[in-house]
């Protein structure tokens, strides 16, 4: 099959007309039902150059037979060998284009693959600066408290933790008899914040059910003393002025 | 308040507050479990900011009531436990003898203490997990080096092995009793308040 676009002109050649043309000339014989005459048939958007290459051959192989009768005819030989020098150039360029859009078309696609992936399996940290966390609202466990709504939770639990111990202290010694009936034991419970006054609350009214209350309120120095006198006397020192409720 | 509380017998004659601090995982909720409840548990269980435990002790003839707290040895806590270090009269620096990283952090923990708890603390420095020898990558030695440079005792100690557990705290319950002036003890109090109210100590100390 020819190799390009000037294998008909070595036919120019031969029967002697005006070209520059040498080198690569080659002369070939094809047969009049062999393929080259096939790439006519072809659509536009797929001729390869090879096809181009074949439609120089036969469309030089016919002027041949047409330039026997006349001179005239070489003119239009040469705008029809640059026609074809167009042609190949285009289908040249064209097929070019469609293989390097394809390929960037493939790249693309990879990076898109490769970004939703990401999304949907990482917590994605691209919107997040370097200080930042970005938290997954569908996690059941994502941080949901401030630093200070613990701080105050663990106080409270500590406060509670601490009058467990009074009392489970008091039962212990209660319930053992160590408690002297002429020297009242007392168990003192100071507590800062005033948020402990519902504790306490609820803590001497337990007591009070136990033992016969005898209370007596001192004032002293801003702090209030409750006095709860039995077999056992139990003193709830409480520095902070929200006592008054009782 | 003085007057008052002194005709009553009470079940102690001196509270100290001791505070537990050092990385993550180094034993600290486990020598504190061995101390104060003699029992050892294997599962981890990450403390959450702050917890404390009771254990009253008797020295020289004084019922002392321990009021030890426990830290949260991840950086995440950190201002949490820091505003506790305050009203600590003792503080337990505890490392990881199988764990480079908890001991070389030692110098962050005493900057801690230096910025907040008080300056009379008295400071310890445990080296945990002394049992397994097998995995050991602090030698003893590093460990009494650093406490001699700091002027502060030292132990090595294992929860689960129960060694050096009872005289690591009955020596730093010690150390802070030596301080103490011998006064009649009166407000004495579970304090459950962070930081602030240091009832006893400071006016003792100070007064």
């Amino acid at each position: 099959p020819p190799k390009c676009i000037y294998d008909f002109l070595g036919f120019c050649c031969y029967i002697n007309i005006n070209l520059i043309l040498v080198g690569e000339v080659e002369v070939m014989e094809f047969g009049e039902e062999s393929s080259p005459v096939l790439a006519f048939e072809k659509d536009a958007f797929e001729l390869t150059v090879e096809d181009v290459y074949d439609i120089s051959y036969v469309i030089g192989r016919d002027l041949l037979k047409v330039s026997s009768k006349g001179d005239e005819v070489s003119d239009l030989q040469f705008r029809i060998v640059r026609v074809l020098e167009m042609f190949e150039s285009l289908v040249n360029k064209y097929n070019l284009s469609v293989e390097e859009l394809k390929m960037e078309r493939d790249n693309l696609k990879t990076e898109l693959d490769r970004i939703v992936k990401e999304s949907s399996s990482g917590q994605g940290m691209q919107a997040a600066g370097p200080n930042q966390l970005v938290v997954d609202l569908a996690d059941p466990n994502r941080p949901r408290f401030t630093m200070q709504e613990l701080k105050e939770v663990l106080q409270e639990r500590n406060q509670l933790k601490a009058q467990l111990l009074v009392a489970q202290e008091e039962l212990q010694l209660y319930k053992s008899g160590i408690l002297p009936q002429t020297e009242p034991a007392m168990v003192e419970v100071a507590l800062d914040t005033p948020a402990a006054t519902e504790p306490i609350t609820r803590y001497s009214s337990l007591l009070t059910t136990e033992i016969c209350a005898d209370s007596n309120n001192n004032s002293k120095g801003g702090s209030k003393h409750l006095f709860l006198s039995c077999t056992t006397h139990i003193a709830l020192h409480l520095r902070g002025q929200s006592f008054n409720k009782i | 308040m003085t007057g008052y509380f002194s005709m009553a017998k009470k079940t102690y004659d001196l509270l100290f507050k001791l505070l537990l601090i050092g990385d993550s995982g180094v034993g600290k909720t486990c020598v504190l479990f061995r101390f104060s409840d003699d029992a050892f548990n294997t599962t981890f269980i990450s403390t959450i900011g702050i917890d404390f435990k009771i254990k009253t002790v008797e020295l020289q003839g004084k019922k002392i009531k321990l009021q030890i707290w426990d830290t949260a040895g991840q950086e995440r806590f950190h201002t949490i436990t820091t505003s506790y270090y305050r009203g600590a009269m003792g503080i337990m620096l505890v490392y990881d003898i199988t764990n480079a990283k908890s001991f070389e952090n030692i110098s962050k923990w005493l900057r801690n203490i230096d910025e907040h708890a008080n300056e009379d603390v008295e400071r310890m420095l445990l080296g945990n997990k002394c049992d397994m020898e097998d995995k050991r990558v602090v030698p003893k030695a590093k460990g009494e080096q650093i406490a001699r440079e700091h002027g502060i005792r030292f132990f090595e100690t294992s929860a689960k092995a129960n060694i050096n557990i009872e005289k690591a705290f009955l020596t730093l319950a010690e150390d802070i009793l030596r301080k103490t002036p011998v006064k009649e003890p009166n407000s004495e109090n579970v304090d459950i308040s962070s930081g602030g109210g240091v009832t006893g100590w400071k006016s003792k100390c100070c007064s």
